[in-house]
C-alpha cells in the first residue's frame, strides 16, 4: 500500500514536470520565433519602425504576410507601423 | 524586432493551447490503452498517469483562455472566451474551441462525482471525452496561429496520430468470430 502510494506520487510528479517543461519549451519556441521576425502572424520579412512625419504615404506601405487577420492589428496596437522597407 | 512585452499574454495563450493539445492527446492515449486493456498489470500506473495528464490538460486550457483576457489586441471579455459565438472572432473555430474546452472540463471533473452519477452512467458519459478532444484538434488546426508551422504540425502528428489510432481500433467492430460450438 505504501509502495503504491509512493508510485502514484512519483507518476504525478513526473507528469507535472513534463507538463511544465513542455509549456516552457513551447513558450520559448514561440518567443524566439517572434523575436527573430519569423512569427506566422506578425510576418516574416517585416521590421517595426516608427513612422516619421517626413515619410511620404507612397514611401511607406503596410504589409502582412500572414493569413491570420490578427497580424496587422497586433502591430498597429503598439503604436508603430509595420513596413516592408527598412 | 517586435515589442515582445506587448505580446506576452498572446505567447502564453499560444503555448498553453499547444500544451493542452499535447497533454490531452497523451491523456486520451493512456485512457484508451487502459480501457482497452492493452497493457497487462499496470492498471494503477496508467490510471494515475491518465488522471495527472487530464488535470494538467485542464490547467493548460484555463491558462489558454485566461491569458487571452490580457491580450491587448484581442481585448476579449470573459464572455468572449467562455460562451460560444459571442466574440465573433474567427468563427466557427473559436466556438468549437470553447465547446471543446467546456466539454473536457465537465467530463474531466465528472470523474470526482462518478459515485454520485453512477459508475456505469459515468463510463458512458466519459466516452464523449474523445469527441471533445477531436473538437480541440479541429480548433487548433483551424484557428491556431502556429497551425501552419512545421514544428506545430510535427508535434501535433506525434501526439495525435497514436491516440487517434487507438480510438479507431477501439471503435472498430470486433472481427473475432465466435468459437464453434461443440456437438
Amino acid at each position: 500500500m505504501q509502495a503504491r502510494r509512493a508510485r502514484v506520487r512519483q507518476i504525478r510528479r513526473t507528469v507535472t514536470a513534463v507538463a511544465v517543461t513542455v509549456f516552457i519549451a513551447l513558450f520559448a519556441t514561440i518567443y524566439i520565433q517572434m523575436a527573430a521576425g519569423k512569427d506566422p502572424a506578425l510576418g516574416s520579412s517585416t521590421t517595426t519602425a516608427q513612422v516619421s512625419e517626413t515619410s511620404t504615404p507612397s514611401a511607406t506601405s503596410t504589409s502582412s504576410s500572414s493569413s491570420d487577420d490578427s497580424s496587422s492589428d497586433n502591430s498597429s496596437s503598439s503604436g508603430t507601423m509595420t513596413t516592408s522597407q527598412s | 524586432m517586435p515589442a515582445m512585452e506587448e505580446h506576452l499574454f498572446w505567447i502564453v495563450s499560444r503555448a498553453a493551447g499547444t500544451a493542452a493539445l499535447l497533454l490531452s492527446s497523451a491523456a486520451v492515449a493512456v485512457g484508451l490503452t487502459m480501457g482497452g486493456r492493452l497493457v497487462k498489470g499496470r492498471g494503477v500506473d496508467l490510471r494515475s498517469a491518465h488522471e495527472a495528464l487530464s488535470l494538467a490538460t485542464l490547467i493548460a486550457i484555463v491558462v489558454h483562455a485566461v491569458a487571452l483576457l490580457g491580450d491587448s489586441f484581442l481585448n476579449a471579455s470573459f464572455l468572449d472566451v467562455t460562451v460560444p459565438f459571442v466574440s465573433g472572432y474567427k468563427e466557427p473555430w473559436m466556438s468549437i474551441g470553447i465547446v471543446s474546452g467546456w466539454g473536457l472540463v465537465a467530463l474531466g471533473v465528472s470523474y470526482y462525482f462518478r459515485t454520485r452519477i453512477g459508475v456505469a452512467r459515468w463510463k458512458r458519459l466519459h466516452r464523449w471525452t474523445a469527441l471533445a478532444w477531436v473538437l480541440g484538434i479541429a480548433h487548433s488546426l483551424g484557428e491556431g496561429t502556429d497551425a501552419g508551422t512545421t514544428w506545430f504540425l510535427a508535434l501535433t502528428a506525434i501526439a495525435v496520430v497514436p491516440a487517434l489510432g487507438l480510438l479507431i481500433v477501439r471503435h472498430l467492430p470486433s472481427t473475432s468470430t465466435p468459437a464453434p460450438s461443440r456437438t
